[in-house]
């Protein structure tokens, strides 16, 4: 139906998609899973038009459609949907689906005015239509309701239902499932597999949940780093040993005095001090929880890292940890002290740093500047505290007075490590300090924060190199869907197979 | 011989008639473009009452004036209008401390999106219009005092022996010296103390800012501060050098924004730049050239009209063409500030 051949998209020296080729044929669901930064969304946004391809081509039917703007494939039949549903808020589901048709007459303001006769039996034949797909994605019971009032998943069904109008041959579904509710979630899939069998359409869909996949898709192909690992069937590819592989990260180089050492593992148990703990934590946003009743915590001195699959609550338990979001329920102590109802500010105030994953440094502010509004508190002189951090990262002293947007990612990361340290923090917290950089920064990072920690500060980090993280953990916690899946030392959870699956999702 | 004199001649029209207005005018928006680039900057709104609260701190400034001047007080040479500004721009520090109280903060709680901001921003406006205009009244008021010129054209021809003169008068040069002291001070505060860096570190990234400890109701309370300051001073040297009309600070919204937009909005050199691009171009682009030519040409060859591009009537069609064209060209401005 669809052959990709040899589809490249390169953004600047970033190979987002390399030399990819797949084929999905007609009547299949294939799956696209991968770890992020995989190159799925891309190649789905290249094939769908959305951005002109480096290299390589896309065949529809045989036909040549490489780099045809998106509402040329519409016509074709070509359809994709976005991870964020998009709908018109301010207009009924029914409305929303009646609006998909193109080149209604009544759009023309000579046949509004002439021929309503027509106007008026073409509406009439698309209302029905619309009716029929809303009884085909049981969406009834909200037919006349605001599309914006519609919870995620209902928006994802009525995303699903767009495509129906138009009668799609092949339909690229981007995440379906995220943020979308267990029960819901099989209603979407039911639609699918019923849009499948008895319309004869053809998916191809980027999916996080594994159970998801495994119930709809044949076959799965796995992305990472921009080309195709592995495909075959949901199991065969899920039990694919490279596909694991990449989904926890690169190996942890073979150096002595890297891994915490046993002592250190065997030293933790129940009467260790907790520095920072985060017990039976609930909360999300906009009502829906992501944080399902996990517990979080390190040891003082030690390094405990949160890994698990996308979705799985990780950033929000460290922004709860933080007090950037409100719990429902459960509570966070620093030191044995209660501080679930204090501010960031005076969290941080109390000992706590965090170096976010994003937008982590003063982009207009030089390199030194920076560090010094992580002393923006102490009231006393910083330079010694500075001059240490120095002498963890070299590259701080040399590029003072260079602005910190003019810094290179991995130099981005040091510097937010830097600034996150001059408060000279109790408990640091890092979102992926290693995300976007390259491998030779990222074992730097990783000995540098090893570092840190034998200064005494505990550390919590969030890292999506599973692998290498574990490696140097005292503690190690699996989440998924906002619950503690396994928690174990970083040996120990690196070693298990139960664990290493889980990785995938779901 | 007379061909060098008639250059000098030419050059001194310019200096009188284009350059020297250019710089006041231009100071007086690159302060009040300051005002509004900090606050769009920290604040992330586009303050459409900025041009009524520099009406507000000249009018308490022109009272105080009056004040004072019936009780006798005078600066000698210099216009008693600088000793009744600091309570002008108290004035005005209490007032917008309490416009943010009553209005921008309860927005800035509910995480309200600029356009909110900027819309509430419109009402404060029409309101302090309306203030100024119940006390002061609508009509002009003249309060200057003191010496008239620094230099004037008389003088000036009796000193040169030119046929053009030069005037200066002392509220353009008091206008560039309180302009180029405020823009020194200003920087000071923003590059080396530690309240400036909060600021820098809030406008450039508010959630790491929080995350380093900075109160944000101590930046927003700072800047508000500075916008009023800005705007008093700003607004009582235009009084001076013009003068006092509460329709013309309404006016004065379009070049200073202008201003702000054409250097890169939220940046302050900017801010000062842009005041002064847009100033010139007015001014270059309303000026009558007939004189400058007739100096500079043979006689066979002087013009017939005015030679002047665009009547004044027109100035603010000036700074308006400008925006346009920033916005549609390099819409972050010369300097990069943020995209509107």
């Amino acid at each position: 139906m669809i052959s990709i051949e040899r589809l490249s998209k390169h953004f600047g020296g970033l190979k987002a998609v390399d030399d990819v080729s797949i084929n999905i044929s007609k009547g299949s669901i294939t799956g696209l899973i991968g770890p992020n930064g995989a190159g799925k969304t891309t190649l789905f946004n290249t094939v769908a038009g959305l951005h002109a391809p480096t290299d390589g081509r896309v065949l529809l039917d045989g036909e040549d459609i490489t780099g045809l703007k998106p509402h040329r494939l519409f016509a074709k039949g070509l359809l994709r949907t976005f991870q964020i549903a998009h709908e018109y808020s301010r207009m009924s589901v029914t409305e929303n689906l009646m609006m998909v048709p193109p080149g209604q007459s009544g759009e023309s303001l000579i046949h509004a005015w002439f021929h309503p006769g027509r106007v008026a039996r073409e509406e009439d034949a698309i209302y029905q239509k619309a009716r029929e797909v809303i009884d085909f994605l049981n969406l009834g019971t909200v037919a006349d309701e605001l599309a914006g009032n519609l919870s995620g998943g209902q928006k994802k069904l009525l995303e699903l239902g767009r495509t129906m109008m138009v009668d799609a041959r092949i339909v690229f579904l981007d995440e379906v499932g995220a943020g979308v509710n267990r029960t819901l979630l099989r209603d979407i899939g039911d639609a699918i597999i019923k849009l499948n069998r008895e319309k004869g359409y053809t998916f191809c869909m980027i999916e996080h949940d594994m159970d998801f996949i495994r119930r709809l898709c044949d076959p799965v192909i796995c992305m990472a780093e921009g080309a195709v690992l592995a495909e075959g069937t949901a199991e065969e590819v899920q039990n694919n040993e490279e596909v694991i592989e990449a989904y926890l990260g690169r190996g942890l180089k073979n150096k002595s005095g890297s891994a915490a050492s046993p002592g250190r593992i065997s030293s933790k148990s129940d009467e260790t001090e907790c520095a920072l703990i985060g017990e039976k934590m609930v909360g999300g946003y906009h009502g829906s929880d992501i944080l399902k009743g996990c517990t979080v915590d390190v040891g003082e001195g030690e390094i405990a890292v949160i890994v698990g699959p996308n979705g799985a609550g990780k950033s929000t338990a460290m922004k709860a940890l933080l007090g950037m979001l409100k719990l429902k329920a459960g509570s966070v102590r620093l030191n044995s002290d209660e501080i679930s109802h204090l501010s960031v500010q005076d969290r941080i105030a109390r000992g706590i740093a965090f170096a976010p994953q994003n937008s982590n440094v003063f982009l207009s502010m030089s390199v030194q500047e920076n560090l010094e509004m992580g002393a923006f508190l102490s009231a006393d002189d910083t330079g010694e505290t500075r001059h240490q951090i120095c002498r963890l990262f070299p590259i701080l002293e040399e590029k003072k007075d260079q602005l910190a947007g003019e810094l290179s990612g991995g130099q981005r990361q040091q510097v937010a490590v830097g600034r996150a340290l001059m408060s000279r923090p109790s408990v640091l917290m890092l979102d992926e300090p290693t995300a976007g950089v390259s491998p030779i920064v990222m074992d730097e990072l990783f000995d540098r924060i090893l570092e840190i920690r034998n200064t005494g500060v505990s550390i919590l980090m969030v890292e999506q190199n599973a692998r290498q993280a574990l490696g140097i953990a005292d503690t190690g916690f699996v989440l998924v869907v906002g619950e503690n899946r396994y928690t174990d030392t970083g040996q120990a959870l690196l070693t298990d197979p139960e664990v290493r699956r889980s990785f995938l999702g779901g | 011989m007379q061909a060098i004199i008639d250059a000098l001649n030419a050059i001194v029209l310019l200096l009188n008639f284009v350059i020297v207005p250019g710089l006041a005018y231009g100071s007086q928006l690159a302060l009040g473009a300051l005002g509004i680039t900090l606050v769009f900057g920290i604040l992330r709104f586009a303050n459409f009452a900025h041009g009524d609260i520099m009406a507000f701190g000249t009018m308490v400034t022109i009272l105080m004036t009056w004040w004072l001047q019936s009780i006798g007080v005078s600066l000698g040479p210099l216009p008693t209008a600088l000793l009744a500004l600091p309570v002008g721009i108290l004035a005005t520090i209490v007032m917008v401390t309490v416009t943010d109280k009553l209005v921008y903060r309860h927005f800035r709680r509910q995480k309200a999106r600029p356009v909110t901001l900027m819309i509430a921003s419109i009402g404060v406006m029409l309101m302090m219009n309306g203030i100024v205009r119940f006390v002061i009244g609508p009509n002009d008021r003249n309060f200057l005092d003191g010496e008239r010129f620094i230099i004037s054209a008389r003088e000036f021809k009796v000193m040169t022996g030119l046929n053009e003169g030069l005037s200066i008068k002392v509220s353009q040069g008091l206008t560039v010296v309180i302009a180029l002291i405020c823009v020194f001070a200003l920087f000071w505060l923003l590059q080396k103390t530690r309240t400036g860096k909060s600021m820098r570190a809030y406008s450039d990234n508010e959630d790491l800012a929080l995350l380093s400890g900075v109160n944000p109701d101590r930046v927003v309370q700072v800047t508000w501060i500075l916008a009023a300051i800005l705007a008093t001073i700003a607004g009582t040297l235009y009084g001076l050098d013009k003068s006092f009309k509460p329709f013309t600070y309404l006016q004065l919204l379009l070049p200073m924004f202008a201003a702000a937009i054409v250097g890169g909005i939220g940046n302050p050199i900017g801010a000062i730049v842009g005041g002064y691009v847009i100033a010139f171009s007015e001014v270059i682009v309303t000026y009558a050239y007939k004189k400058v030519f007739i100096y500079l040409l043979p006689q066979s060859l002087e013009p017939q009209g005015l030679m002047q591009l665009l009547s004044t009537d027109y100035k603010f069609a000036v700074s308006f063409m400008i925006l346009v064209l920033v916005l549609l060209i390099k819409p972050t401005g010369i300097f990069k500030g943020k995209v509107l």
